[in-house]
């Protein structure tokens, strides 16, 4: 029962989605203090080639893990900068730190003696439970045998769902993301709100990263990440801003992702190339749809993108 | 006591639009050498091999120009849609459909018309492709205020697979029949070569130079032009004074997509001289955007500066040779992007130095 087409499609989503979770759950934090961070792609890079080079050093895969949420935090602290402080245009930025992140993550990649690329790590992220519960039917695979980096998603949406709904500091993000001036009249330091979520939404980014090096591919190639940060600005949108609604939409895509294999079981025989355009073309229907029916489940916070200025309040 | 505060420009002097490009190029060029000589090599070495690769003899500078041939169509792709806060980051999918349109109205003509009306044909289908592609992200962005950011991002990954499908995945009309073992793009016919200027050099670039040329008298001449400059400023403004905005908005996104196959027909017809994804996959759209940006989305600005980034561009695989990971290139590129957003604020805001009187001076001095 376990090793059926729906479970096994289930697992791999689960697994595949982790770090478009992660990400995008970050991204929402940004997006709701009013930052929109086009640059996960270049974070989820640079986590990824530091949590690689770092396990293949020291063998320590906590140590290579938080490495890589360093560097998706520092990544992003540029991004912060910009947004915030220079008050320049968040889109240019974000494609910037896109093209330095391909650029750095691979270029570490190719660097070194005997170089990264091509090497192999023993320290990865494994499951907790690889027999017992596990085994139990359906559930053991879907609910219980993952590894820690699953549970850390679903408690990290759990977390973010309800400091942004629920407290008054998330009260206060959003109002920021909302409209900063009345925030700031109101006594909220928009500056600081605004570093600390795109700090938050980086780090995350950098993890998600990570869980390509280190648990999904263990290994290292150019552009690992093939797209996974910018399906996850698309999973933002499509969430609407939601976490739970986020962790749902990135197990759907990385099911998606994974289609191609499922199909290969069933002897369907498709080109790859195709398969590898299915959570693209997923992507574009949901987002389309979702602006169709924009007034359903709310909108993009009223100041995304836009840099808040205090003389002109 | 006196501070500083930061205060808005009302307007930004003109040499800016000149030296912030070229301060923030320079501050790239300072971080990148810090990069370099962490990963142990010689920076200063580094950029002169960059310099004589892209500029150093009349066969380096005719190759560079090779390179910034699609780069100023890309460019101008980007620069356009920019200028009306149309965020197609699409140019890289729309570069790849006109090559397909492009190719395949050759592959389907083959020899039976003349040079002159065979290239005219091509390039419009290169034209057509890329723009219809673009509208595919341009008609939703129009009616229903869709993300064209995601839209134009996902559109690109899609071209990518199709224009692999094509060629790797399938035994389709792009795929070269010769070799079946080793799958490769298949070759145009020979009367759709690109005529050469100089050496490696064909027309291609004059197609580009004039769609700049056209593209910036157009903006500032036409009644097109003249609104589409009122949108780009003020969409409050052009909604009062009753422009059309959503048709402006599908005519740019078809014109910018335009720009970009236009940039695909002539790699294929040009430099490449077949329907290659390895040649045709190199980041041409998001080195467009990078164009766009230090031109300060100027479409005349465009040209000079797809020349300089080509010249950077040019000179990767020279640096793997000195032993540099060609990827360094694309860490340089991102950096100038990363400093020329950054100079915006300087063209955007100034220090201006106050007296600290009263408490609300005092404060507003120190949240800035």
């Amino acid at each position: 029962m376990n090793d059926s087409t729906v479970v096994t499609l289930i697992v791999s989503g689960i697994l595949f989605g982790t770090p478009l979770a992660l990400a995008a759950i970050g991204e929402i934090m940004a997006e709701r203090s009013g930052v929109l961070n086009l640059g996960i792609e270049g974070m989820m890079l640079v986590g990824a080639v530091a949590a690689f080079w770092t396990s293949v050093q020291t063998g320590s895969v906590w140590l290579a893990i938080l490495v890589a949420i360093a560097a998706g935090a520092v990544m992003s602290a540029v991004v912060a900068l910009m947004s915030t402080t220079l008050r320049v245009s968040q889109i240019v930025t974000g494609l910037g730190v896109v093209l330095f992140g391909i650029g750095l993550s691979s270029y570490i990649g190719r660097s070194g003696d005997p170089p990264l690329h091509g090497q192999a790590t023993s320290a990865t992220i494994t499951p907790f439970l690889d027999s017992g519960p596990a085994d139990w039917p359906v559930v053991g695979p879907i609910l219980l045998g993952h590894d820690f980096v699953v549970y850390v998603t679903w408690i990290f949406a759990a977390l973010t769902s309800w400091y942004l709904f629920k407290t008054r500091t998330g009260l206060a993000t959003r109002a920021v993301g909302e409209d900063p001036a009345s925030a700031d009249a109101a006594g909220v330091r928009v500056a600081a709100v605004r570093y600390a979520h795109v700090l938050i939404g980086g780090a995350a980014a950098g993890f998600g990263g990570a869980y390509f090096t280190l648990a999904l591919i263990p290994s290292w190639q150019d552009e690992i990440t093939a797209g996974a940060g910018w399906i996850a600005i698309a999973i933002v949108i499509i969430a609407r801003w939601r976490p739970w609604r986020a962790l749902l939409a990135a197990y759907v895509f990385g099911a998606a992702t994974r289609l191609g294999l499922t199909l290969q079981i069933l002897n369907v025989s498709i080109s790859p190339q195709l398969l590898s355009m299915i959570p693209f073309l997923l992507a574009i229907a949901a987002v389309l749809l979702s602006s169709i029916a924009r007034s359903r489940g709310g909108s993009a916070p009223a100041s995304l993108a836009r840099p808040y200025f205090r003389e002109e309040r | 006591m006196r501070s500083v505060a930061i205060e808005r420009r009302p307007v930004p002097p003109r040499w800016f639009t000149v030296a912030v490009p070229i301060v923030a190029v320079l501050c790239a060029a300072l971080i990148a050498a810090g990069f370099l000589a962490l990963g142990g090599y010689d920076p200063i070495e580094v950029y002169r091999t960059m310099l004589e690769t892209a500029f150093g003899s009349r066969f380096a500078i005719t190759e560079t120009l090779v390179q910034a041939t699609p780069l100023i169509l890309t460019g101008l792709a980007a620069a356009l849609a920019f200028r009306l806060q149309l965020w197609n980051i699409g140019g890289e999918g729309q570069l790849y459909l006109g090559a397909v349109v492009s190719s395949g109205l050759a592959f389907a003509l083959g020899d039976s018309l003349p040079a002159a009306p065979a290239i005219g044909l091509l390039l419009i289908a290169g034209a057509v492709g890329g723009g219809l592609y673009a509208l595919l992200a341009g008609v939703p962005r129009a009616v229903w205020g869709t993300d064209e950011i995601v839209l134009t991002l996902m559109f690109n990954f899609v071209a990518l697979n199709l224009i692999n499908y094509l060629v790797f995945g399938s035994s389709s009309a792009w795929r070269d029949p010769v070799t079946s073992s080793f799958p490769q793009g298949r070759f145009l016919p020979e009367v759709f070569d690109l005529p050469h200027l100089l050496d490696r050099l064909d027309i291609g670039v004059l197609v580009g130079v004039g769609a700049g040329i056209i593209g910036w008298w157009a903006l500032r001449r036409t009644r097109w032009g003249f609104e589409f400059q009122v949108i780009g400023d003020s969409r409050g403004a052009a909604r009062y004074a009753g422009l059309n905005i959503r048709r402006k908005i599908i005519q740019t996104f078809f014109l910018s997509g335009a720009l970009a196959g236009l940039a695909g027909a002539v790699l294929v017809a040009g430099p490449l001289g077949s329907f290659e994804p390895r040649g045709l996959t190199i980041g041409l759209g998001f080195s467009g955007i990078l164009v766009a940006a230090i031109a300060r989305f100027n479409l005349l600005a465009v040209l000079p500066t797809a020349v300089f980034v080509a010249g950077v561009t040019v000179s990767g695989p020279e640096l793997q040779s000195i032993g540099v990971p060609a990827p360094a290139v694309v860490m340089v590129q991102g950096t100038i992007l990363l400093f020329v957003a950054a100079g915006e604020f300087f063209t955007t805001y100034r220090f201006k130095r106050v007296a600290r009187q009263g408490v609300e001076k005092h404060e507003e001095a120190v949240a800035v």
